[in-house]
């Protein structure tokens, strides 16, 4: 990749777009300082607010303007009222199932005003890097070719598994990147740089899943909040977390000893200013008026179905054995350097205790000549999108470009043989 | 729903016995395969956004569905807002005319809308290259642990099982509860 080219990298989630763009004399000044911007974190999400909310004020005076049908990305994050608004994700599953929803958000992410500020002409010039999920299907593959060199026409783009460049981002060279996300929770072995795809293991549970359950659990047992999809997920982040010995603490709470708290519900005609609610604190007045939403053994339930996914009746085993087994089916030499660093990523990770848990279950399941080593990253969320910067500064080889004039000349199946073609003849 | 349909008004009459019937028969077919299935429903739809009960609701209402074209047209990047153009296109649209510069834009990329469970089954796994990884081959194997059961109702350890639908309660109070809301009377 000639390096005077701007490049703009997205970590496309399926929450949440992280993208930053980097100039020529971006990478200049991050070789010098070594420090990583920020990146730009939107939602990846086309929102449709309810039909009675509230209004956003009209960002110009004396202009009025229509409210918008659909709310794009970073106009989500600023959106006064979230209640009973609905979501349409491009991303299904893990993989990019609306395209044009997907175009829509990263123009949003593109443009000036609202995103990290490329101009259509300078995109034509520009490289892209773009994550992609390990296992993709042949379909998706396709369509992201189109998407990239066809609607937007960028000159170059790679298409990288995110597990490679959080990788990066954790500077390794060689680990396991558990990746915990939104749509579901892979493990994938990353020896010199290169992931080894067929000991990557994929678990069907997320952090999409999580919220869902937690909906329906609330909806069953207290309030209806099938419509409430940001205030539960609000309650999932702030109350949930993972218990260190499951069945023992279930016990506790079922006798009263508590982990119970209180969630004061959102009440727009009290005040605009907390629109997914709050934990109620300790001393904290209550006049009886407000909604209350008690939160007892849920708070362990949820998060716990990333440990032990046979409860809700998913016959798949947990993380500590997702991440078992896919360095059990890695060539044995590298399986000591593979258990002495284990990279925990992804929005889950934020849940309390997660890498205590981990340890906790992965020690009983290893051979006892390893050692074990887990790190939690420090933002796991941005692992990434850090990884991609890295790499673009570094000009690493973990990039693997493909060109708009292969392209134009050869269409995906060219594409196809350049990303994975070479790999095909050493085995 | 059958029972919609049973219960509509002239039918009643004649279809008492009839319904009885049915729901008997219902009530008989609940077995091991009906039971898997409705679990595997129940996890499928935990993967939902609220799109898409949402999208059912609008197209009963009559209303139009998303279209991209006309709003996000003028935000693209770079493109300015002004009037002419959507006045050309009205025109064009009155017309009858299709306006060739939305078609550029859009490039067919919505006709790559596919639900990724479709894509995964449609998939030619011959087709791929030996280097790319298939879904099918990075599922996680089941757990080497017993499986643990929770009350349906409320959460905690529970030691018995229904005997219609074979979910877990934990008490005689639960199970009323279960009973007379998620017990699985009606499915299959």
């Amino acid at each position: 990749m000639a390096a005077s080219r701007t490049t703009v990298i997205v970590d496309n989630g399926g929450n949440e777009i992280k993208a930053t763009k980097l100039s020529a004399s971006d990478v200049l000044s991050i070789k010098s300082d070594g420090k990583i911007p920020a990146p730009l974190c939107v939602p990846n999400a086309l929102a449709r607010p309810a039909k009675n909310a509230i209004q956003p004020p009209p960002d110009k005076v004396g202009k009025s303007r229509r409210p918008p049908k659909y709310l794009v990305g970073r106009e989500i994050l600023i959106a006064p009222d979230t209640s009973g608004m609905s979501f349409r994700r491009p991303i299904d599953h893990g993989f990019i199932s609306l395209w044009d929803a997907q175009r829509d958000i990263w123009n949003s992410v593109f443009s000036k005003d609202k995103g990290v500020g490329i101009s259509p002409s300078d995109i034509q010039s520009s490289s892209f890097v773009v994550t992609e999920q390990l296992g993709v299907p042949m379909h998706m593959r396709r369509a992201m070719d189109e998407l990239v060199f066809e609607s937007f026409g960028f000159h170059e783009y790679a298409p990288t598994p995110p597990q490679r460049l959080a990788a990066l981002g954790a500077g390794r060279q060689t680990c396991v990147v558990l990746d915990s996300g939104f749509s579901f929770t892979t493990a994938v072995p990353v020896v010199n740089g290169m992931e080894l795809p067929y000991c990557a293991k994929r678990l069907k549970v997320g952090g999409k899943l999580l919220t869902n359950y937690l909906r329906e659990t609330i909806t069953y047992r207290s309030w209806n909040m099938t419509d409430e999809t940001s205030v539960v997920n609000a309650v999932k982040e702030r109350l949930c977390y993972i218990s260190m010995s499951y069945m023992r603490e279930l016990a506790a709470t079922k006798k009263g000893k508590g982990i119970t708290k209180a969630y004061v519900l959102p009440d727009l005609t009290r005040s605009v200013f907390d629109p997914v609610g709050h934990v109620l604190q300790e001393g904290e007045e209550t006049d009886g008026t407000e909604q209350l939403l008690k939160m007892n053994n849920e708070r362990i339930a949820i998060p716990e179905i990333l440990f032990s996914p046979s409860d809700i009746g998913l016959k798949q085993g947990g993380i500590a054995e997702t991440i078992f087994q896919a360095v059990e089916s890695c060539p044995e030499e590298v399986r000591a350097d593979l258990y002495e660093n284990i990279v925990l990523t992804g929005g889950n990770c934020l849940f309390r205790n997660f890498k205590e848990r981990v340890d906790v279950e992965l020690r009983p399941l290893v051979d006892s000549v390893y050692d074990v080593n887990t790190t939690l990253e420090e933002s796991p969320t941005l692992t990434a999108i850090n990884g991609g910067i890295r790499a673009v500064v570094e000009d690493s080889d973990s990039l693997k470009f493909v060109t708009k004039e292969v392209f134009s000349e050869l269409g995906s199946d060219g594409i196809l043989r350049e990303l994975y073609g070479d790999e095909m003849e050493t085995g | 729903m059958p029972r919609q349909r049973l219960g509509t008004a002239g039918e009643e009459q004649v279809s008492r016995g009839k319904r009885k019937r049915e729901v008997a028969n219902r009530m008989k077919r609940v077995d091991f395969s009906a039971v898997e299935e409705a679990r595997n429903r129940r996890l499928e739809a935990l993967e939902n956004d609220n799109y898409a009960a949402e999208q059912e609701a609008l197209l009963l209402e009559g209303e139009e569905e998303y279209n991209p074209g006309i709003e996000s047209e003028d935000e693209m990047a770079g493109r300015k807002r002004n009037s002419r153009p959507r006045k050309r296109k009205q025109r064009r649209r009155q017309r009858g005319q299709k306006d060739s510069r939305l078609d550029g834009l859009k490039t067919g990329i919505e006709k790559w809308n596919k639900p990724t469970q479709l894509a995964v089954e449609e998939e030619n796994l011959s087709a791929r290259p030996k280097s790319m990884v298939s879904l099918l081959q990075m599922v996680v194997s089941p757990s080497s642990r017993p499986p643990r059961y929770f009350c349906s109702t409320c959460g905690y350890s529970a030691p018995y099982t229904c005997t219609r639908c074979f979910t877990r309660f934990c008490s005689v109070r639960c199970n009323l509860v279960h009973q007379e809301t998620r017990c699985l009377k009606f499915t299959v």
